[in-house]
């Protein structure tokens, strides 16, 4: 039988190892993140609004409808999510923000595998936690960022257990708001989540795991800007805002790198590519050097844009002109490749060639071949209320409708 | 007609026995007069600030308790009352966001919370066995441990509950109900460490407790604003609230259960 010395002593350095293990973190948390059952790590990830960080709106490995579309389920849940912004494809899951809760369904058949309450007000953005063997879902809340357990959680005698895992920078507010999610939406790099904070002009810089806030950026004039969904790419966070301002931030740390007033009013959400950042605006698309924000090219096509932003794609920059039509750039010169006939101000997404257009007041969805401009298909199904942004992934769309979840595949 | 006939309809006071010393009064002799009282909770006090300290550096979500006056504007005053000794945390690690951990930091967390929980229970019955004069038996930690995990448990759940907060002057009703319950359950913890099972301490506090509510409300409320304004003190907070706060409650209980003895102990 040990002498309590040594059961203190021991009991002493088992728990000098634990803190030391604890405090310096999970090393490969990605491998050492055993798979959930039932799900299909190899399935097409469709992680948050217009598809990745740097906001593209671009997946190379994802595959689409080309020439129409046939519905293949629509989900019953309880929620509507109705709204501008897209679901989450997530393994075997696809995530819907909706206006009272959040909810997941199955992704091969659209049965509902969870929904939960909450006072979200975004599109969920997949983040990676290391201490969890779960990913965190980020979404924006009244007053800040929720991070949520992405598989849902427990459920048990109508209530639920593992879900909200934090609220940050702030304590979550005991006031409640239930209305359809909106841009802008945060996005997550890694372990990291950036966003905006609620009624502000301050770039938050949250840890997926804890929720803890790691730098706060202000854009602008406080009392003025208005910051859109920032982007990230290479280790660098670029934001731009109403009315006209940019800058660069360095992820790890929130020093500013740059930060310009440009010239082109009513400034929307950038894209950051490798030939710089594409920052749309209400009558001009510009293309901003990454190192110190200096314009390399400008686009004027004298329309009068106020929503949507763009997407690029194989070194196409696909945005609405405000003036009926669709522009296609290329995106190292800035020259005109083609226009289209679709005024409606939206954010676009591209598949395998084919770029996707969903309105939440038109009953229709546009496909437009990437090189050309030309129509792929126009679907206009009847009793439609209007689409979100798409989710493309293993040669379907996935899109938030006033009916639900709604699932189309190549029409036969 | 001796001494002690009085004509009919008179009464003597005298023979109404001495009035039991108050609570807060008693405790304060009691640890003026045996300071070493406040050393179990003394120590506490810095384990909670270390447990403090590593929550905030670990990967687990953690909630951070809020600057009472940290919107410039108004003061949020709470009462950090919970019906067992203990001091207030700077930090606290909400159950919910232990779900899906990888299991060694599931380990961590669950054991800091726990952990911080033993060690106000050790201090607790160390302190009231102290003013007690009596050894506490192992049967009689295990109930006190399970009394403070349980009321933990409930608080948590009652934090939970979106009707509960924010309930402006409605809650008036609610804080009153409380301090009933509180009332009732004063003298338990000390009557778990004196041996008694649960549902007969619950029974006698309820018994001990008639006839003194108003002066035990009292003495609840300043133990929670006095521990709310320590715990407020930024860095120290934990230290102070834990150190000072907590073994003038033990005191208390222990006033309550032995009344008759209206001085303390002699110092040896």
């Amino acid at each position: 039988m040990p002498s309590r010395r040594r059961l203190l002593a021991g009991s002493g350095y088992a728990l000098l190892a634990g803190s030391v293990g604890v405090l310096g973190g999970r090393s490969n948390p990605i491998t050492a993140r055993a798979g959930n059952s039932g799900s299909d790590s190899s399935a097409v990830t469709w992680p948050m609004a217009s598809y990745d960080a740097a906001g593209t709106g671009y997946n190379p490995d994802a595959s689409g409808p080309k020439d129409g579309l046939s519905p293949v389920w629509t989900a019953d849940h309880d929620t509507s999510v109705r709204g501008p912004e897209p679901p989450l494809l997530l393994e075997d899951l696809v995530i819907s923000t909706g206006r009272s809760s959040m909810v997941a369904v199955d992704r091969e058949t659209g049965d509902v595998r969870f929904e939960r309450s909450g006072s979200f007000t975004s599109a969920p953005a997949r983040a990676e936690a290391n201490a969890y063997r779960t990913d965190t879902l980020a979404v924006r809340g009244v007053a800040g960022y929720y991070g949520l357990n992405a598989r849902g959680g427990y459920e048990g005698f109508g209530q639920s257990f593992g879900f909200e895992r934090w609220h940050g920078p702030a304590a979550e507010p005991s006031i409640r708001r239930f209305s359809s999610p909106t841009p802008p939406a945060p996005v997550a790099v890694g372990t990291s989540i950036y966003g905006v904070e609620p009624e502000t002009n301050r770039i938050l810089a949250l840890e997926a795991s804890s929720g803890r806030l790691q730098w706060t950026y202000e854009l602008g004039d406080p009392r003025a800007s208005t910051p859109h969904r920032p982007t990230a790419r290479d280790g660098i966070v670029f934001v731009a805002g109403w009315p006209s301002n940019a800058a660069a931030i360095d992820a790890e740390t929130g020093t500013q790198r740059w930060a310009v007033e440009l010239e082109q009013r009513d400034c929307l959400p950038p894209t950051a590519t490798e030939e710089g950042v594409v920052v749309p605006g209400r009558n001009a698309v510009s293309l901003l050097d990454l190192d110190d924000g200096s314009v390399r090219w400008e686009y004027s096509h004298n329309g009068n844009v106020t929503d949507g932003r763009v997407a690029v794609a194989e070194g196409i920059v696909v945005g609405p002109d405000g003036d009926g039509s669709q522009f296609a750039l290329d995106l190292e010169t800035g020259d005109r490749l083609w226009t289209a006939a679709y005024g409606r101000q939206v954010s676009p997404v591209v598949a395998d060639g084919v770029v996707y257009f969903g309105d939440i007041w038109l009953p229709e969805l546009l496909g437009l071949d990437l090189e050309t401009g030309e129509e792929r298909f126009r679907y206009e199904p009847e009793d439609s209320g209007g689409f979100s942004q798409p989710s493309v992934g293993d040669g379907r769309l996935y899109v938030n409708t006033s009916e639900g979840i709604v699932a189309l595949e190549e029409a036969a | 007609m001796s001494g002690d006939e009085r004509p009919h309809g008179q009464t003597d006071r005298t023979s109404l026995g001495p009035q039991p010393p108050k609570p807060l009064a008693s405790a304060l002799a009691r640890l003026r007069a045996r300071p070493n009282l406040v050393v179990p909770f003394l120590l506490v006090g810095l384990v909670l600030s270390a447990i403090d300290w590593l929550r905030l550096r670990d990967p687990i979500p953690t909630i951070e308790r809020g600057v009472p006056w940290g919107n410039g504007l108004s003061i949020d005053i709470e009462l950090e009352y919970v019906g067992f000794p203990t001091g207030v945390p700077q930090t606290m690690t909400p159950l919910e966001s232990l779900v899906d951990l990888h299991p060694e930091y599931l380990v961590w967390g669950f054991g800091l919370y726990l952990g911080s929980l033993v060690a106000i229970t050790l201090a607790g019955a160390v302190t009231m066995g102290w003013l007690m004069d009596r050894a506490v038996r192992p049967s009689a930690l295990g109930s006190l441990f399970g009394f403070v995990l349980a009321v933990d448990l409930i608080q948590r759940w009652f934090g939970s509950i979106d009707a509960l907060q924010g309930m402006g002057l409605y809650g008036i009703v609610i804080i009153a109900f409380y301090l009933f319950v509180m009332v009732r359950l004063f003298a338990v913890p000390g009557l778990l460490v004196a041996g008694r099972r649960l549902w007969p301490a619950v029974q006698e506090s309820d018994r001990l407790t008639r006839g003194r509510g108003w002066s035990l409300a009292g003495l609840i409320v300043t133990i929670g604003l006095s521990a709310w304004l320590l715990a407020s003190v930024p860095v120290v907070g934990t230290l102070l609230s834990t150190a000072l706060v907590a073994p003038i409650h033990a005191a208390a209980i222990v006033s309550l259960l032995e009344p008759n003895a209206s001085t303390p102990p002699s110092v040896d």
